[in-house]
């Protein structure tokens, strides 16, 4: 048997080349990090798992330039139990649309689920993010499997603790915290390849908000 | 369950039994006075024995009747099958009844019940015409306006009798070209269907003068004169007749054959819906409610439909025999109309509700909004298009994890930064303008911290000291003054906001870039 024919059986999947082209995107506003993501952005119609180290600490300035572009969609920005109060000013500093966005506290994590379940199936967000210390194997299968059908971006904040090492999200991005911006690594990435200490740099809002930002496929 | 008179008058063919067989359209003359489409044609329905309908519901096998108080005596007003079977007719005395029939079951008329089924059957038959009248215990239907709509008077008719089936009620109809002949001949059970003004007096001659209802004296007094039938009483001399019976039975008389005019007045449908449901048994769980919900829900549906109205409340009252009642509001953010969104709703609000004792009732009440409907339904309507509309996933949340749960957020003009934004309801948008750098997250109450060696402290961790950004100073005028000192700072964990408090000296958290 040649390479050639091993190389062109349809169950040899080769890494090195980008399987999901097509997939949509939001661009993160980072270019070192869209260079590492298939499709140049933030998978959408799938769940990006951010594992950090304390879920009080959640970096939002990571998101927050997506966030924006997606709050020109006419559809919600679901934020599930979310840690502390999301700013309004800054937020607003951001250039995300504040009319859009849906904070949902339920008492019980059972709700929370259901919340986030509801909003990616209803189709009524553009994105759902939710923060939890700790989600379980069903459950994060079921909020991908939801996302999947949906064209939504849900992003769930979990605690990399107590972290199962399998994961079936489509993007799985460990955090840590370094003075000047934040140390990425990205664990999983469906279509992709997996990266480790990838440094972001923090940066004010006005300059990360290019202006020919839009949602590409 | 419905009963059919057999006696059936249709002109032309006198033996078919159809229910309502129609005319043949007349030959074409050039007379102006031939029938035509513009004038009226009455629909009238009579429900012979709803009041013991709305009462009772007994079997049939047992005699029943219910009764009124006329004067001194009580008398009986309706009888059932069982009871008519065994010679009890309506207008005796309850005392002579009883005496023939000693196990007859008996019951005190009900008129507002009565009333309330009427209205309710009124509301309904809107569906086919805007023009209804309850006129004592009959409906009445103008007809002759939905005929081109419904395809002529045969299948319209097919049409308001395949309703009138699925009401749990007799009913008797007519069709004539006067309101009055219409009520009478339903009354007397002819099924007759006239759409010729000038055969209308041919096809009533023969009908008995008591069911005109003219009332006890009147009826023997003509019972005396030996009069039974229309027929006798119209050959009477009017004069005569005014003086003798009552200037008002000249009227009525003259209402019948269509020589006065009959104006009515159209009954409006109430802007609410109000429908309950006994339950078959009592229910002490939630999932059984599901095919009451659904019944319930589309019964509103179709009075949306054709009052071209939307609802944003709806309220739904459980209730059991003893009193206990409780109230499962459901809201929306808008009106709406489709039932699967109502359903969907209920189902969520109904989630979040344990049901402490079994009910027996399930009602909805609805406050209807009339609406000017947005855009026309395609001709292939999707009922489930709903899904991607952002305004039912609101609904959705809000319902079953209650309002306070589910909000939005807005800017405030202040410069406190607890004060500078706000939870509103969600979609509202406040005043926007820029402010000086803030943090993403700010915490829900700032968080005191330690001094060590001169420098605050996070868990144990100190927080290099950047340079102060701004003082705050501010609402000196209400009960929560502010006077504090923001500094950057930041450590390998996290880029803090944090605050010295002017008034205390002590250190504060209150924000995470």
């Amino acid at each position: 048997m040649s390479l050639e024919s091993c190389l062109n059986r349809r169950d040899i999947w080769r890494g090195n080349r980008s399987t999901i082209t097509t997939r949509t995107v939001v661009p993160t506003g980072f270019d070192e990090l869209d260079q590492c993501l298939p499709g140049g952005g933030w998978p959408l119609g799938a769940m990006t798992e951010v594992l950090v180290k304390g879920i009080n600490h959640s970096p939002l300035w990571l998101i927050a330039p997506a966030l924006s572009v997606l709050s020109k969609q006419a559809r919600w920005q679901t934020w599930i139990t979310p840690p502390h109060i999301p700013f309004a000013p800054a937020l607003n500093d951001n250039g995300i649309e504040l009319s859009r966005i849906l904070l949902v506290r339920p008492s019980r994590q059972q709700d929370a689920l259901w919340a986030a379940e509801e909003s990616l199936q209803s189709g009524g967000c553009s994105v759902v993010l939710f923060w939890t210390q700790h989600l379980g194997r069903t459950s994060l299968r079921r909020l991908q499997l939801a996302a999947e059908r949906s064209q939504t971006w849900m992003i769930c904040f979990c605690t990399g603790r107590t972290v199962d090492p399998h994961t079936s999200a489509a993007l799985r991005i460990q955090c840590q915290p370094d003075p000047d911006g934040i140390q990425l690594n990205i664990l999983k990435c469906r279509g992709g390849r997996s990266v480790n200490n990838l440094t972001l740099l923090r940066r004010t809002p006005v300059q990360h908000i290019p202006s020919d930002m839009s949602c590409c496929p | 369950m419905n009963q059919r008179s057999n006696t059936c008058v249709i002109p032309g063919s006198p033996t078919s039994r159809t229910l309502f067989a129609v005319p043949p359209p007349p030959p074409k003359t050039p007379s102006l006075a031939g029938p035509s489409n513009k004038l009226p044609l009455w629909l009238a329905l009579y429900f012979p024995k709803l009041s013991l309908e709305v009462v009772t519901n007994l079997a049939e096998n047992i005699p029943a009747v219910t009764f009124d108080q006329q004067r001194q005596a009580y008398r009986i007003t309706t009888v059932n099958d069982a009871a008519d079977q065994a010679g009890i007719r309506p207008d005796m005395t309850l005392a002579t009844a009883r005496a023939m029939v000693p196990q007859l079951k008996i019951f005190p008329r009900d008129q507002r019940s009565e009333q309330q089924v009427l209205e309710k059957l009124a509301s309904r038959a809107t569906r086919w015409t805007p023009a209804v009248v309850i006129r004592e215990d009959c409906l009445l239907m103008e007809i002759a306006g939905s005929l081109k709509l419904y395809g002529g008077l045969q299948s319209l008719l097919i049409s308001v009798d395949s309703w009138i089936q699925t009401e749990a009620h007799r009913f008797q109809t007519a069709v004539t070209p006067t309101p009055a002949s219409a009520i009478l001949s339903a009354r007397a059970g002819r099924t007759l269907c006239i759409t010729d003004r000038r055969r209308l007096v041919s096809h009533l001659r023969d009908l008995p003068v008591g069911w005109l209802n003219l009332g006890r004296r009147q009826n023997d007094l003509l019972n005396r004169l030996g009069i039974h039938k229309i027929e006798e009483l119209l050959r009477l001399p009017r004069h005569g007749l005014a003086r003798r019976l009552n200037p008002t039975v000249l009227n009525q008389l003259d209402q019948i054959i269509g020589r006065t005019a009959d104006p009515q007045l159209f009954y409006t449908p109430p802007l609410t819906f109000y429908e309950d449901v006994a339950l078959m048994q009592d229910v002490d769980s939630i999932e059984f409610l599901l095919p009451a919900i659904e019944h319930l829900l589309n019964t509103m549906g179709v009075q949306l439909k054709y009052s071209c109205t939307a609802a944003n409340h709806l309220n739904w009252i459980l209730t059991d025999d003893h009193g206990y009642s409780l109230d499962i509001p459901v809201q929306m953010s808008c009106p709406r109309r489709e039932t699967q969104v109502f359903l969907k709703l209920s189902r969520l609000a109904f989630e979040a509700v344990q049901l402490k004792r079994p009910i027996t009732h399930l009602a909805l009440r609805a406050k209807l909004l009339i609406s000017v409907p947005e855009d026309s339904d395609t001709l292939m309507t999707d009922n489930c298009n709903f899904s991607g509309d952002p305004t039912v996933l609101l609904d959705s949340l809000q319902n079953r994890l209650g309002f306070k749960a589910v909000q939005g957020i807005r800017l405030n003009p202040d410069h406190r930064p607890e004060q500078s934004w706000m939870p509103c309801s969600p979609g509202e948008s406040g005043p926007t303008f820029q402010s000086s750098p803030r943090p993403l997250w700010l915490l829900h109450r700032p968080r005191h911290m330690d001094i060590k060696h001169g420098q605050p402290c996070l868990q144990g961790k100190p927080l290099l000291l950047g340079k102060q950004i701004e003082r705050i100073s501010s609402g000196w005028w209400d009960k929560n003054p502010v006077k504090r000192d923001y500094y950057l700072a930041s450590n390998n964990q996290l880029r803090a906001w944090i605050f010295r408090d002017l008034g205390s000296g002590q250190w504060y958290l209150h924000g995470i870039f």
